[in-house]
């Protein structure tokens, strides 16, 4: 089926069928544009004369990137610096897992979308709430992700370790750490990921800049070609942090590089 | 001759309603002996391994291991376990200096990678040092295993079914290394197997025990010449020997099935 040189799975494949996908969605995109008015499907072409226009105001788009990366990389450090101790606390301590989890499994219950205006009340319209916003659905991923992965360690090597003669610290750090990384990476790619869309919530909630609060006021002027350089730029953030964590992933654990 | 593991009337129950795990177990190795436990599945010979590798207690009785009764450290004592139990995100070098690691804090890296090659060479795995378990065959990763219970100042080794899982042929290959490794740097070694052929091949002396509640019923003593090789399997004395095992286990049976 394939001819020599072009493996299926491989990079080049990938490549090009990506490339290709892309391609078929720009021409019914551009197809179907000129059926509809600007405001309900706005053509390529009204999307770069906006986008360049935009740009044109200097610094205005990049204050509006970067208030959503800033508000998105605290919200998801201090989610995850708070998830990943607690995980490690809730998978040592039954108990207080006993305890906690259904106050952590009815907070995650309520949508934070609920959450966020109330949020934006009690600590105002400025970064802070956004970050609180952020933080709070990076959270639970990094948290469940932390107690399943240091939970699932393989009592066999515990017991292997105990055997030649380690402590519980070493223990810990010798095996229960570097076990658990896999799933902890998996719930740090979720997290990051959501934090960008807890940023958004936020700015719709009340704000006055930042990729999302750009969403919500080019809604309420009609400015499709806005919004849609907006959710290209969100996808180009969310994009961009779920390579860095994959990066990272292969940097810390190099035994998962498939050879 | 200083004894390496005592085992004085061993009981081991995990609850009251079954019959205890272990009763009564009397054992003792001689330093520098080769013993392998045979039984039934069930039998509680793992447990047994377990005991003296100090991760259990026992209810009542006594084990000590070179005269102390503290047995667990790596020092001393060392286990490999059937599937190897290889640290996946370490490669075979720093696998192995893992005991090391544990037990040698003042040495430091250099001696210590220096004594992992050693006991890589005891076991003829040269150049595989950088490499990840997942990159190795299950032949290799026992090999492996066996090097990380061999290295250091390990003088006594728990193997608890460490050849189960491998085929035939790479079975009699680690025999033959298990064979080799004894001449070059002598250890004493407590083995438990399911195959009656491994336990003569390699032993000084054949437990058998039965399940149920289990316990020791008797011994056989292989008094095969060393070095051995593997056609020695042929001859009438090692088929002799094996029924001395065999017609053991059918005594523990027949009180239990027939």
């Amino acid at each position: 089926m394939f001819k020599d040189g072009f493996r299926p799975g491989s990079a080049g494949e990938r490549l090009i069928t990506l490339f290709g996908i892309a391609l078929v969605v720009f021409l019914i995109w551009a197809g179907l544009s000129t059926l509809y008015p600007v405001y309900i499907l706005p053509s390529p072409g009204e999307v770069v004369r906006r986008a360049r226009e935009l740009f044109g105001q200097s610094g205005l788009f990049a204050l509006h990137f970067r208030t959503t990366l800033v508000e998105a990389l605290l919200g998801f450090g201090l989610g995850a610096g708070v998830a990943l101790p607690l995980s490690y606390l809730l998978a040592r301590h039954p108990r207080l897992d006993r305890l906690l989890t259904p106050m952590v499994v009815a907070i995650q219950a309520i949508p934070i979308v609920a959450l966020a205006p109330l949020l934006v009340i009690w600590f105002g319209f400025g970064l802070t709430s956004k970050i609180l916003i952020a933080a709070l659905t990076a959270f639970f991923p990094v948290l469940t992700n932390g107690v399943v992965g240091l939970r699932e360690t393989d009592p066999r090597l515990k017991e292997l370790l105990g055997i030649m003669g380690a402590g519980k610290r070493q223990i810990f750090f010798k095996v229960e750490i570097p076990s658990a990384l896999p799933v902890i990476f998996g719930g740090l790619r979720m997290g990051l990921t959501l934090s960008v869309i807890g940023a958004v919530v936020g700015e719709f909630s009340g704000a006055g800049q930042g990729l999302g609060y750009l969403v919500y006021f080019a809604r309420g002027t009609f400015d499709t070609p806005l919004i849609f350089i907006a959710l290209l730029a969100l996808a180009v953030l969310g994009v961009g942090f779920y390579l860095i964590i994959s990066w990272l992933e292969a940097v810390v654990m190099p035994w998962q590089r498939k050879d | 001759m200083q004894k390496a593991i005592e085992v004085k009337n061993v009981t081991l129950a995990y609850s009251q309603d079954c019959p205890p795990e272990l009763e009564g177990v009397n054992l003792s190795v001689a330093k520098g002996e080769f013993l392998c436990l045979v039984g039934p599945s069930g039998c509680g010979k793992s447990t047994l391994l377990r005991l003296i590798a100090g991760v259990l207690t026992p209810d009542q009785g006594e084990i000590k291991v070179f005269g102390d009764p503290k047995t667990a450290g790596w020092s001393r004592l060392s286990f490999v376990p059937q599937d190897s139990l290889l640290l996946p995100w370490r490669t075979v070098l720093d696998n192995l200096l893992l005991p090391l690691e544990l037990n040698d804090p003042a040495s430091g890296r250099s001696v210590w990678e220096e004594q992992a090659r050693a006991a890589l060479h005891l076991v003829n795995l040269d150049g595989v040092e950088d490499k990840y378990p997942h990159q190795l065959s299950g032949g290799m990763r026992q090999r492996v295993a066996l090097a990380r219970a061999l290295v250091g100042r390990a003088e006594l080794l728990l193997l608890d079914e460490p050849f189960a899982a491998l085929d035939a042929m790479t079975r009699s290959q680690l025999h033959l290394e298990i064979m080799g490794i004894r001449q070059k740097a002598p250890f004493t070694g407590l083995m438990v197997t399911h195959n009656i052929f491994e336990a003569v091949f390699l032993a000084d002396r054949v437990l058998v025990m039965g399940e149920k509640p289990g316990r020791i019923l008797g011994e056989v003593k292989i008094d095969l010449a060393y070095p051995r090789a593997l056609k020695i399997m042929s001859t009438p004395e090692f088929a002799a020997l094996v029924g001395a095992v065999q017609e053991l286990l059918e005594k523990g049976w027949g009180k239990n099935h027939v």
